[in-house]
């Protein structure tokens, strides 16, 4: 019953990701010629084709490899699934001019106890892995791609975290947007914690597709979380910025030397 | 002048309550989550239980049925008198509900591991932390280091083997709390409300336009903020504990301001004009230019009534007043453009008018012709200004197609030539590819470019028109061998009511929109504009449209959807809204006019 309930929602989750990373080609071909490059967009679609491949490869791997999906997994696919899913139907909207997000005025109650939840979730799930791992001597050479994504979703997650609660201070409001994001990251990093427990406690086989796609989304991942954080720093001037988007090309200076 | 004090100091800053939300309990919403909280802890507690290695398929059945009939029911229950009726008696009964459960857990699972046990006073300890109850946290963080400690000897330092030690465990980690409890919300309470105000305060002072410089009893700075750091050209470590005078260097008509005294500003505002309530003064801008600026200045009293502060801020009117002065000089200028057609137009007519006058069918004719042409002269007058102010209240109507610009740029050259017998090379390169552009408008683009080469080139010289196809557009370039532009007039000829030649003596007419209009004509095709001047060298315009073949049927929007002048600066993306939505800062497009797709 498990199996293939993993392997369904893996499944889905890659399609979604995958989606989105058309929808992200599609946008950025779209302004490429009025906008230039954009490295946020280019962030998202190294992101949408890591991630997503990753949930493909590991969704088929259950239903048809014989992978034994474990009780772990499901719970954490099944408590990002919804945030996940929210947050791609807010994408969709936007891709076909709407908003794309909902303001949460205040701090609803719910949102209030969302901190106490996720921790009481987190340390489940810590020690669930903990329990796995008490068996293991060392972590497989495999796994150590995951153990990068671990921390660079949680590094990304924090990050959107605080820019969401800074926002708010200033605002008084939640971007629902914003905040989905921010969960879907740490969702994803508590997702492949429990892979790399899984994967060194021998559950999930030798994987050699998944090992190639998670290691290409270790620097996919450093990338969006450089522009995101190069971003909000200032460092980095993107579609945010208004003196990239002269079109069709960029302008010649207003004010030349004599011809 | 009446001058408003601002609230005596001292006074305790009140933050305004939120509104509360319907159905919402009042208290603070750490009470308010705590059921909730607590109930969905209960559930993810009595999920998490059957996560632990080993356990039957039977037990986690016996989960579930206890889930969904005693714990859901339970949880909903404590949830609810929670969120009605916040106290401490419904927090004693939700912890007890919470010690229940981890008894009904631990005698479920049996044997359960250490870890997950662990696990569980964890989350405890981090729910307790969570809620304000620090203490509470670290006794439940201590728990979990002993049985950590425990687990690692081999369990011998510990015995939890059975449910009454972990009620025993729990119960005190609750006590603990329990007595915490006051004072770590009270704290906390205190310590966001006061991080919030401030960034709240600060956050305001930062975002404001005006620039805002508030200043000691003696006269020096003590905060100073963005805006004023943009308006003054000083940094704000530079700008405060100096002397305000001194920095600002402040003007009244033709006097500068003495501070020595107490705030001048101050004193100006309540004794020199009174009934007003902003001040214009004004300074020396770096560069040295005059800047007007609009001062408005409030002292802050202390209980006493003593000026302990003065709040001063300043709104930078240059451009208002270059507006003004540009209108003024329009008024002047379109006067005089109306006034020429007129005159012929008038002084023709009356001579035919005149009963004694005996005119020939030649000269009536010619008569008629000069009253003809200069009619065209003031239509196309008119037009331009109805055209202006159709630009300036963001409507006029485009309709853009692919558009084959090679003939209408050819028949434009003629009628010119025709006109003028200026001659005009036109350079089409042979493969151009047709721009997305609205045919009348190009043709008026096509027809004030020409016009002005013309006009800004009385001594004759080559005009060229240049047209060739780009990667992303298709350029088309308007040279001329003129009397050009120096870099402040080119910077300046697509604003509205600007001449190069704003004095008396013009040697060139015009009422100074024509570039106005072509600036925004292009701009609404989605194109670009701009102009390579020197002084005596000629100036070249350079006009870049969109390609037919490159523009999605997407990006054309429907008819009459509003499309803003500026629509290619700027415009909003998936991208570019999620940017804002992460909390990336956005730069806002120039506000222009726009223009509707019919």
């Amino acid at each position: 019953m498990i199996a293939p309930l993993v392997g369904m929602t893996n499944l889905v989750l890659g399609t979604v990701y995958a989606c989105y990373g058309v929808m992200t080609l599609v946008e950025m071909k779209r302004g490429w010629r009025t906008n230039g490059f954009s490295h946020f967009g280019a962030a998202w679609l190294c992101m949408a084709f890591t991630c997503g491949p990753h949930h493909l490869d590991h969704g088929l791997h259950v239903l048809m490899a014989g992978r034994v999906g474990g009780s772990l997994d499901l719970l954490t696919i099944a408590v990002g699934f919804p945030v996940g899913v929210a947050w791609f139907l807010l994408r969709v909207e936007a891709l076909f001019g709407g908003r794309g997000d909902r303001t949460i005025a205040g701090t609803p109650v719910w949102l209030e106890a969302m901190p106490t939840l996720a921790a009481s979730y987190v340390a489940v799930v810590a020690a669930s892995i903990t329990g796995l791992a008490f068996g293991v001597e060392r972590l497989a050479p495999r796994a150590w791609p995951n153990v990068l994504l671990v921390l660079l979703y949680a590094a990304i997650g924090v990050l959107l975290l605080r820019t969401q609660l800074r926002t708010h201070l200033k605002s008084g409001q939640w971007s629902a947007s914003g905040l989905s994001l921010a969960f879907v990251m740490l969702t994803c990093a508590v997702m492949h914690a429990v892979y790399v427990a899984y994967a060194s406690a021998g559950r999930y086989d030798v994987d050699g597709h998944g090992l190639v796609i998670d290691t290409v989304g270790v620097p996919a991942a450093a990338y969006f979380l450089w522009v995101t954080w190069a971003l909000h720093r200032g460092w980095l001037r993107d579609w945010n910025a208004t003196s990239t988007l002269d079109a069709p090309e960029r302008r010649p200076e207003l004010i030349g030397a004599p011809t | 002048m009446a001058v408003t004090p601002a609230r005596p100091l001292r006074e305790p800053f009140t933050e305004e309550p939120r509104p509360a939300r319907p159905g919402a309990a009042p208290g603070d919403p750490v009470r308010r989550a705590a059921g909730p909280v607590r109930a969905s802890l209960a559930v993810l507690l009595v999920l998490a239980a059957p996560l632990a290695e080993g356990v039957p398929h039977d037990r986690i059945v016996q989960f579930g049925v206890f889930v969904a009939v005693f714990w859901i029911p339970v949880a909903g229950l404590v949830a609810g008198i929670a969120r009605r009726h916040p106290g401490r008696g419904v927090d004693a009964a939700a912890v007890g509900v919470d010690i229940s459960l981890l008894a009904l857990v631990h005698s479920l699972v049996s044997p359960m591991p250490d870890v997950v046990l662990a696990a569980l006073l964890a989350v405890v300890a981090v729910s307790t932390y969570l809620a304000g109850r620090g203490l509470g946290a670290l006794a439940g963080g201590a728990g979990v280091l002993v049985l950590a400690a425990s687990s690692a000897v081999g369990g011998g330092v510990v015995d939890v083997g059975s449910p009454f030690t972990l009620v025993v465990y729990s119960a005190v980690v609750v006590i603990v709390a329990g007595l915490v409890d006051a004072v770590a919300i009270d704290r906390w309470h205190a310590s966001t409300g006061l991080v919030r105000l401030h960034e709240k305060s600060d956050a305001i002072l930062t975002g404001v336009g005006e620039a805002v410089v508030v200043t000691g009893p003696a006269g020096g700075i003590a905060q100073w903020n963005r805006a004023a750091t943009s308006t003054f050209g000083c940094a704000d470590d530079e700008a405060r504990g100096q002397a305000c005078a001194d920095v600002l260097g402040l003007l009244h008509e033709v006097r500068p301001l003495d501070c020595s005294q107490g705030c001048a500003l101050l004193a100006l505002a309540q004794f020199d004009d009174p009934g007003a309530v902003d001040v214009e003064v004004w300074r020396r801008s770096p560069t040295g230019t005059r800047q007007p600026l609009l001062a408005s200045v409030s002292p802050v009293l202390g209980v006493d009534g003593e000026v302990v502060e003065v709040v001063h801020s300043f709104r930078d009117i240059t451009r208002l007043k270059q507006a003004d002065e540009a209108k003024t000089l329009f008024l002047a200028t379109a006067s005089h453009e109306l006034k020429t057609p007129l005159t012929v137009i008038r002084g023709f007519s009356q001579m035919l008018l005149l009963p004694d006058t005996v005119l020939d069918a030649a000269e009536r004719a010619a008569a008629l012709r000069a009253i003809d042409v200069r009619a065209g002269q003031l239509t196309a007058i008119v037009d331009r200004l109805l055209m202006s102010s159709r630009i300036d209240a963001g409507r006029i109507e485009l309709s853009p197609v692919a558009v084959d610009i090679g003939p209408i740029l050819r028949e434009r050259a003629d009628a010119l030539e025709g006109a003028t017998s200026r001659p005009v090379e036109l350079d089409l390169s042979v493969d151009l590819p047709a721009p997305h552009c609205d045919p009348d408008a190009f043709t008026t683009v096509v027809d004030h470019l020409l016009d002005n080469a013309v006009k800004y080139s009385p001594n004759g010289g080559v005009l060229t028109v240049t047209a060739q196809g780009l990667e992303f557009g298709v350029e088309i370039v308007f040279a001329d061998e003129g009397v050009g532009m120096t870099a402040e007039q080119a910077a300046h000829c697509f604003e509205r009511f600007w001449q190069a030649e704003a004095t008396d003596v013009r040697r060139f007419g015009g009422t100074g929109i024509g570039l106005y209009i072509v600036r925004s004509l292009v701009e609404g095709m989605g194109g670009s504009i701009s102009v390579v001047s020197g002084p005596g060298a000629g100036s070249s315009f350079r006009v870049v449209l969109r390609r037919a073949d490159q523009v999605d049927t997407d990006d054309l929007g429907r008819p009459g959807d509003d499309v803003p002048v500026e629509a290619s600066r700027g415009e909003t993306t998936m991208i570019r809204e999620y940017m804002r939505q992460l909390g990336v800062p956005l730069d806002q497009a120039t506000a222009g006019g726009a223009v509707r797709r019919p």
